[in-house]
Order: structure tokens, then sequence, then C-alpha cells
């Protein structure tokens, strides 16, 4: 039984990076894991969340894009809706999960730094009113704020797909909503005053540009290699920017009035420009240099991400908790033994997971890989099925 | 922060005297430009040439005011100030200048932001009269993703508010863990802190920088410290940090 999905139009290069932006997730929030130190936010203005939600909004670009026509406004509406309703149970779960793990783990090792840098701490001050905000998704533990992300995102897609059939039109507002935020901090409010980790309102307009890169993807430009140039400079300033910048804030003192300022304040929250910037620089370039075909994809040394990529919901879950399992790991030795084990533990059980949704996905259904629809010459292949990973 | 926060528990439950300042030298590693702020301290160098007496307010947030909060209720909410590194450097300043007479104020609490501290910091700075003011922040605006234009804005009032006072600004920002490494994005709050420390009168303790070299050491490394060596280690990150904030202020007074 193959349990990875790929056809000859299936554009595995997303799952690949899906499922790169998911172990990157891991290992990033693994307090002194080694492996945290070679991934993207080490060289990119970026990290794996703009990865995460500019392929979500892929994902959901090529679920839901096609049905449109098929099925009209309701009835799409309806499915995205449903599927915000699945990543809202999975992220309520995973609270209750994550608060026990951590809860327990704070007070059976006299460790109570988990519960306020976790922010759980808010769950033994009030503990009926947290139910009611984590229910509301006003009340976000640390990492736990990327779920409520996507089910928001999910219902600005339900609420806006049918513009889709005028994707200059959601482009222009998805933009000026993104502008808004910029000079207004407009935020969905959460329970303890500030607005959410992640501003939807922000953050959508990544989303959309996945979904409109799926759904009704531009032509590739005549000019290649202007392109090409910008999203190097792009790239190239983002990576003085960490490995100058940063280790040496004093750099800028050198200099009172600079443009170097304003790329180095940023603000994730709202999706400062230099990191939309970034990361659209990064998806261009990896266009440009990963052809749709690589066999590289295809082979079993791709598989375990391509997996994890096309499994993004339950692996993202089981990623937060087995983190938090390396993290105490690491906590009694951090040593290179343990640094291994934890990241053998944490790609094992990832990889487990993928394989297990992939099976019960797979199970009863006649094998070999699905009929091909013909390939789009578009940017990026716009006729693939369907993809609920 | 936390880590001092829970030092404070900690002192408290088992009622251990502090480290003793003699074990300081020893222990911690206070590299000499972390204790040496970049601009002089007039006001406090005035008030020591002058009456001998410094006020000084501190205000921030879990790790300043001494109070640290647990999952399952009131029984895990600790209020212990006495053990917090403000009060561990006027130990070490009385210590260092024995002529001189330093008070303490301590104001903020647990998970406030900046901005959630300006309304006391304006209330104490008209009522009271400080020659120096110690303003621990960033740590809770790195955790909640608060935007750094609204840390710039409010430190930026805070200051000129410290500045028509007469006092001194000594900014301090969040300690060092890798937990806060990994899971924040500490840089843009670290780069507001180092440009208001640019503005008059006002400087930057690096407490990140310099709790971090104690990590590196091995010295005091609160997230790899087995169990029963934890609140040695906490005490003496306190007694630590505070030694080398009166360094700083006196370094910062002689400097003028």
């Amino acid at each position: 039984m193959d349990l990875i999905r790929q056809s000859a139009a299936r554009d595995l290069r997303v799952d690949f990076f899906r499922g790169l932006a998911l172990w990157w997730i891991y290992t990033d929030h693994i307090p002194g894991d080694v492996l945290a130190d070679v991934s993207l936010r080490n060289f990119a203005m970026c990290d794996a969340t703009e990865v995460f939600v500019l392929l979500a909004g892929y994902g959901a670009g090529l679920s839901y894009g096609m049905r449109l026509g098929r099925q009209g406004y309701i009835s799409t509406a309806a499915d995205v809706l449903k599927r915000a309703w699945t990543l809202y149970i999975a992220h309520i779960f995973l609270f209750m999960l994550f608060s026990a793990q951590v809860t327990y783990s704070a007070t059976l090792l006299n460790r109570i730094n988990y519960l306020e840098e976790s922010r759980l701490d808010i769950l033994g001050d009030d503990p009926y009113r947290s139910i009611l905000e984590a229910l509301l998704l006003r009340f976000q533990p640390s990492l736990l704020n990327i779920l409520p992300l996507y089910v928001a995102l999910m219902v600005f897609l339900a609420a806006t797909i049918w513009l889709l059939r005028w994707p200059r039109v959601l482009f222009g507002l998805s933009f000026c909503l993104y502008m808004l935020v910029r000079f207004t901090s407009l935020n969905l409010t959460a329970w303890s005053e500030e607005g959410w980790f992640f501003d939807p309102f922000a953050w959508q307009f990544l989303f959309i540009i996945g979904v409109l890169l799926a759904c009704a993807p531009p032509r590739m430009p005549s000019r290649k290699s202007l392109f090409d140039g910008l999203a190097l400079i792009t790239v190239l300033t983002g990576m003085a920017v960490i490995l100058v910048i940063e280790p040496d804030p004093h750099l800028l003192e050198q200099v009172t009035v600079s443009p170097l300022r304003y790329l180095v304040i940023e603000d994730k929250t709202g999706l400062y420009p230099f990191r939309l910037l970034s990361i659209l620089a990064l998806t261009w370039l990896c266009v440009r240099c990963i052809r749709f075909d690589q066999p590289w994809l295809r082979s079993r040394w791709a598989a375990p991400l391509v997996l994890l990529g096309q499994n993004s919901l339950p692996v993202f879950c089981g990623g937060i908790v087995l983190g938090f399992v390396a993290r105490i790991g690491l906590e009694y030795d951090d040593r290179a033994l343990m640094q291994v084990g934890i990241n053998l533990f944490g790609a094992l059980g990832m990889v487990g997971l993928g394989a297990l949704a992939a099976w019960y996905r797979t199970k009863g259904k006649p094998g070999g890989p699905r009929s091909a629809p013909a390939t789009s010459p578009a940017l990026l292949p716009v006729n693939v099925r369907a993809d609920t990973g | 922060m936390k880590w001092l926060a829970l030092s404070i528990v900690i002192l408290a439950l088992t009622a251990q005297a502090p480290a003793r300042a003699d074990v300081v030298s020893d222990e911690c590693e206070m590299p000499a430009d972390l204790v040496t702020p970049s601009a002089p301290l007039t006001h406090v160098a005035d008030a020591l040439a002058g009456s001998g007496k410094v006020e000084i307010l501190a205000i921030g947030s879990g790790s300043t005011v001494g109070e640290t909060g647990g999952s399952t209720g009131p029984a895990y909410t600790y209020r212990t100030p006495e053990a917090s590194f403000p009060f561990r450097m006027l130990d070490a300043l009385r210590q260092m200048r024995p002529s001189a007479q330093f008070n303490l104020t301590v104001k903020g609490g647990r998970n406030m932001t900046a901005d959630a501290m300006y309304s006391t910091l304006v209330q104490e700075l008209a009522g009271h009269h400080y020659d120096l003011l110690l303003w621990q922040t960033g740590t809770v605006e790195a955790v909640r993703g608060a935007r750094p234009q609204t840390l710039r804005e409010v430190l930026e009032q805070g200051v000129d508010a410290a500045a028509k006072a007469d006092a001194d600004v000594v900014l301090i920002d969040p300690q060092f863990s890798r937990f806060l490494r990994a899971n924040t994005d500490m840089n843009p709050y670290e780069m507001v802190l180092e440009q208001i420390a640019g503005m008059p009168n006002v400087s930057l303790f690096r407490r990140f920088e310099l709790t971090q070299t104690w990590v590196s050491s091995g010295r005091i490394d609160l997230e790899r410290v087995g169990r029963d060596e934890r609140d040695k280690t906490i005490a003496l990150l306190n007694t630590c940090l505070g030694h080398a904030l009166a360094r700083y202020v006196l370094a910062g007074a002689e400097a003028h």
C-alpha cells in the first residue's frame, strides 16, 4: 500500500516544504535543540510559520478552488467551514492534552517556570473563565497559537471564496486589509487585553496569496531574471540582517537614520512587510530552482517529509506534544547522545503519525497511483487532487 | 525573569539565607562592558555627591516585584519581593557604599507590559523624587508578541517623564533562557531597548547577555540544573544579578 499520495500532476514540492516546515516547527520550539540553529529562521527573515501559512493557503486553494465551479459558493463555503471545524476540534483537543502535559510536568518536576512560559499560569489564576476563553480562541497558550490562526483563516476563506471568480479583486481586498493592519494594528481581541499572537487580519494576506497561487496562478513573467535578481537581493538582505546586524545590534548605533532599522524592527504578529517579502522571495527562488518534476522529490529520501506534509494536522499536533517531552529530555541531559535521541524521537514519532493517518485514509481503497490529470502550464500546477492533509 | 521569580518563592519557603556577596566574585563572571553603562548616571552621581541619599524606583514584571504564579491556584502564587534582584542590588549597594543611603521602591507586577506599567510610573514620578529609575521590561511583550512599536512609544514617554523628574533611567532587558530564545522572537524588542538606550540619560543593563554568559559557562544554568541544586542556583542568580546591577549603577555615577 502506498502511503504517499502522488500522481503525475501532484506538486510534491508543496508537500515536501510543508513537511519541512512541520519539522522546523518541532525543532525550533525545543529550547536547546541544536537542530534549531540550522532551521530557516537562522538564515532568513521569516520562519516555518510563513511557510506553513502560505502552503496551507495553497492546499486550501487546491481543495476548494476547483469545487467552487462544480458545487457553487454555498456548498464550497460549507466544506471550508467543515474543515475549519475539524481544525478547531483538533485545537481544543491539543489544548487539553498540552495543558495536562505541561501542568503535570511542572508540578512533578518542580518547574513552575513551565507554566508562565507557556502562559498556562492563567489557567490556575482563573480556571473557570480560562476554559471559556480557550473555547472562544481568546486564550492561546504559547505554541498553541498557530491552529487558532488556521481556523480563523479558513473562516475568512469561507467568507471570501466567492471572490475567487475575480482573483484580482480578492487580492486587492486582501492587500487592503493587510495594509489596514499595518496602519491601525487591527487585530482580534484576546483575553489578556492584547490581540492574537498571529494577527489573522494580517496573515490572511499570505494565506490568500497561497490560495491564489493554486487557483489563479499568474503567468510566469517574461523578464524572469529581473525577478530572480530582486528575490536574491531580498533573501541576501535578510541574511545580512540575521547574520550581521542582529548578533551585533550596536552596529545600528553608528547610523542614526538607516533603512536597516526598518528591516530589523519587525513584528511577527502583524506579519512585518519584510517577513512577507522574504517568504515570497524564497518561494520564487524555490519555484525557479526546483523543477516540478525533480526525481528526488519522489525518492525515498524525500518521502518522510512528503509524508509529513500530506498529513499536516495530526503531525503538527503530535509534534507539539512530542516536542515538550523532548524538552524535558534535554533539560535532563543535553549532550550529543540526547540531542540525537530527541531528534530521532521526534522524527520517528511524527513520521509514524503521518504514516498512521495516511494508512487510515487509504485502507480499504484500491491501491496504485491515481489517474493523472493534465499538467498546468501555469506557475504551479493546478489540476491536483484536493489536499486535506 | 520567571526563574528569578521562582527563586523568590523557594527562598521564602526554605528560609535560606541569600548567597553571600563574597560568593559572587567567585561564581559570577561579570565582563566589564556589561557592568558599565554607556552613559553616566548624572542624577545618581549628584545625589551621592550631595546629600548622599539615593532614591531608586524599580518597576518591572515578575522578576522585579518577586511574583510568580502556578497552575494550581493561589497555593502556587507567591509574592516575596525581598528576594528579587532589585533588593539584592540594594544589599550590594549598601555594602559597596556604606556611607551613602539607598532607598528602594518596587512597582509593577507579574505579566505586566511596559504599557501597563506606564500609569504607575507617571504617578510615582509625580508623587516622589527619584534619582534613578530601573525599568525592567520586554519579556512579557516578547512572549505575547506585542508590537515593538508600542513598546518603543511607551518607553519614550516614560523616559521623557523621568527626564522631567530629574531621574536617570536604566532599562533592564529580559533574562536569558533557552525557552525565550526558542519560542519568542526577541530581536525586535531588544532592538527597541537598544534604541531607547541611545537617548540622553538612558542606558541599558544587558541582563540577557550577562545571564547568557553565566549559562554558557555552566555556572548558573537554571534550565539544566538538577532538582536538588536548583534552590541554591536560583539564590545565586538573584545575588549575582543584584551585585552586577549595583556595580553598574556605581560605575555610572563615577563616570560623571
